[in-house]
C-alpha cells in the first residue's frame, strides 16, 4: 500500500488537541519539517510528548500551539536553554509535566505491552512525585518494597525523522534511533518523513536495520534536510549557525515575527530557499 | 599559567574515573573529564553517551550527544531504551556524572526550576536522564563550580536524589567536585569536605555554601593538573571551538 502523502494532508490530519509525540532528541533528528508544518498551519491546542524536546518544542511554543509538555527535558545541549520553553514555563501559559528519560520510555513501552502501568525506581525521593500526578508510587506485591508506578503513554500522534523509507512505510535510522521506535509503535498514528524514498527492495538490503515497519506506520513523506535545523546522521550536523539566528530571534517579539515570517512554513522547499538552497547546506553541514 | 574552574573540575572529574569502568557521558564538562581519563590513565575506559552509543572513541570532542563522530567511532549505538532499562536499571553503568543548577547538603540535585515550583524565577531544561542515572548508576560524581547560590542547605526542587535520611537505595552522589575542592557524604547521609585545591581555604568553602559544612577529619590537597593532563585538556577545548 502506498501510504505517501504531502506534508498539508499531513498537517490536516492533526486534529486539535492532538496527543504528538516527537522523535529525535534535542537537536539530533528532529522532524523539524513536519513541526515547522505544524507550527506554521496545525490547529494548535496540542500535547506533546517528548522524551528529550529541543527545536521542535521551542518552536511549536513560540508560535502558541501547544496546551501541555509531557517531557524529560527540553534544551539546545551547548547552545543552552530553549528560549520559548523558558518563558512559556515561567509565565505558565502552558501546562508541564515532569517526566525523566526512562519514565517516558517506559510509559511509551507500557502501551507498546498492552499494560497499565510499568514499575521502576526512577523517581522515588524526588520532587517529581509531588508535581507529576500522572505518576503512583505502590509497593511490589512480591518483596514490599516501594516502587514508581510509570502510566501507559498513548499519543495519538508520532512524528518520526527517518533516513530512509520506503512507500509503504518501512524506514531505516542510520544514526542514534532516540525513541522513535517506542513512538511509533505507541502512537494510534505515526506519521514518518524521511530524507529519500526508496524502492522496497532497496530498503529490505538494510535486514534488520529496518527498525521502523510499515504496519506501525500511516503517512510517509520524502523530506530531504527535514530534520534541519537539528543534525540527521550521518548525512548532516545540526546546524548551530542557525540555531543561534534562531535564539536571537526568540529575544525579541518583533525579530521572532520576521523569524517566522522567514522560515516557518508548511512549504519544505520555500524553506530550503531561505535557507540559501540545498547546496549550502551541503557545503556548511555535510558530514 | 593559572588553572580555571572548570579545568579543575574536568581534571578532578576523570581522575575518579578508573581503568575499564564503565561510564554514562553527558555534555561539557563530563565530556571533557571522561575524554581526559580515556586518552591518560583510563584507555580502556568504556564511554557511553546518553544516545546509546557505547565504547565512543571520538577522534575529537563530541559537540552533541548525537554527534555523528560518536556513532562512527563506536562499538555499538543501543537503542536509548535498551540502554535505560537494560543497562542502566540493571546497574551494569558503574559511573554516572551528574551536574545541576543546585545542590545541597544532602546531595539532592536541581535541574527543573530555580524558585517555587508554580512560580518559579527560572526555568531549567528538566531532569532528562538525570533522575535515571542518579537511581541506577552504581556511583555517580557531581561536577559544579561552587558558590552560594549553588550550594543552598535545601535546593529548591529535588530533581534527582540525594542521600535522604533511611534511604533504602543507596543512590546519592559518591563524590562532589568543584572548583574549591572535593566532598563526599558521610554514613549520615551529609556532605563532607575533603579535599582542597591549592591555595583554597577552608573558610572559603564555608563562605560559599549555604549550611554548616562539615569537614573530614583530615584535607587533602588536591595536586594541580599535570601537564599532560593540562596538554590533553588544551587539545579538547581546541577541538571544541573548532567545531562550527
Amino acid at each position: 500500500m502506498d501510504k505517501q502523502t504531502g506534508i498539508a494532508e499531513v498537517v490536516e490530519s492533526i486534529p486539535r488537541g492532538a496527543t504528538i509525540a516527537i522523535g529525535g532528541s534535542s537537536l539530533s533528528r528532529k522532524p523539524m519539517g513536519m513541526v515547522r508544518a505544524l507550527a506554521a498551519r496545525g490547529q494548535g491546542d496540542y500535547t506533546l510528548v517528548v522524551d528529550v524536546g529541543g527545536p521542535d518544542v521551542d518552536l511549536l511554543l513560540g508560535c502558541g500551539k501547544v496546551a501541555k509538555v509531557i517531557y524529560a527535558f527540553v534544551g539546545f545541549e551547548v547552545m543552552g536553554l530553549a528560549p520559548h520553553f523558558r518563558r512559556a514555563r515561567e509565565s505558565g501559559s502552558v501546562e508541564f509535566e515532569e517526566w525523566t528519560e526512562y519514565t517516558v520510555m517506559a510509559g511509551l513501552d507500557a502501551t507498546v505491552k498492552g499494560v497499565p502501568f510499568l514499575p521502576t525506581h526512577a523517581g522515588l525521593a524526588t520532587d517529581l512525585m509531588a508535581v507529576n500526578h500522572s505518576f503512583r508510587t505502590m509497593r511490589d506485591p512480591f518483596e514490599g518494597e516501594e516502587i514508581v508506578a510509570v502510566p501507559a503513554l498513548r499519543p495519538d500522534f508520532a512524528l518520526i525523522h527517518a533516513n530512509l523509507a520506503d512507500h509503504q512505510g518501512n524506514a531505516v535510522i542510520l544514526g542514534d534511533g532516540h525513541v522513535d521506535v517506542l513512538c511509533a509503535k505507541a502512537a494510534r498514528h505515526t506519521i514518518l518523513s524521511a530524507e529519500r524514498i526508496v524502492s522496497s527492495e532497496e530498503i529490505q538490503r538494510y535486514g534488520r536495520e529496518v527498525q521502523v515497519h510499515r504496519v506501525h506506520v500511516e503517512g510517509v513523506v520524502e523530506m530531504p534536510w527535514g530534520a534541519h535545523f537539528s543534525g540527521c546522521a550521518p548525512y548532516y550536523r545540526a546546524d548551530l549557525g542557525h540555531v543561534q539566528e534562531y535564539l536571537l530571534a526568540a529575544r525579541d517579539p518583533a525579530e521572532w515575527d520576521r523569524y517566522r515570517e522567514r522560515f516557518v512554513t508548511d512549504r519544505p522547499d520555500d524553506y530550503l530557499d531561505a535557507l540559501g538552497g540545498m547546496e549550502t547546506l551541503v557545503g556548511r553541514l555535510d558530514v | 599559567m593559572p588553572v580555571d574552574g572548570q579545568s579543575r573540575l574536568a581534571v578532578g572529574g576523570a581522575r575518579l574515573l578508573r581503568d575499564g569502568e564503565r561510564v554514562l557521558v553527558g555534555v561539557g564538562t563530563p565530556n571533557l573529564a571522561a575524554n581526559i581519563a580515556k586518552r591518560l590513565h583510563a584507555p580502556r575506559l568504556v564511554l557511553i553517551y546518553e544516545s546509546g552509543v557505547v565504547d565512543a572513541a571520538p577522534p575529537k570532542l563530541p559537540l552533541s550527544i548525537g554527534d555523528p563522530d560518536l556513532v562512527r567511532t563506536s562499538l555499538c549505538v543501543l537503542p536509548i531504551h535498551d540502554l535505560f532499562s537494560q543497562y542502566l536499571q540493571t546497574g551494569w553503568i558503574d559511573v554516572g556524572f551528574m551536574g545541576g543548577a543546585q545542590i545541597d547538603r544532602r546531595g539532592n540535585l536541581n535541574s527543573t526550576v530555580i524558585g517555587p515550583y508554580e512560580s518559579p524565577t527560572a526555568r531549567l531544561a528538566g531532569s532528562g536522564g538525570a533522575a535515571d542515572i542518579a537511581s541506577f548508576a552504581r556511583r555517580t560524581i557531581v561536577l559544579m563550580p561552587h558558590d552560594l547560590r549553588r550550594f543552598p542547605e535545601h535546593v529548591d526542587f529535588v530533581t534527582s536524589p540525594g542521600h535522604p535520611p533511611g534511604a533504602r537505595r543507596p543512590n546519592g552522589p559518591a563524590t562532589v567536585v568543584t572548583d574549591l575542592g572535593s566532598f563526599d557524604y558521610d554514613e549520615d547521609g551529609e556532605m563532607r569536605l575533603v579535599a582542597l585545591h591549592p591555595g583554597v581555604t577552608v573558610e572559603e568553602v564555608r563562605a560559599k555554601t549555604g549550611w554548616p559544612l562539615r569537614i573530614a577529619p583530615r584535607i587533602e590537597e588536591i595536586p594541580p593538573p599535570t601537564p599532560d593532563e593540562l596538554r590533553v585538556l588544551g587539545e579538547l577545548r581546541r577541538q571544541e571551538e573548532m567545531n562550527p
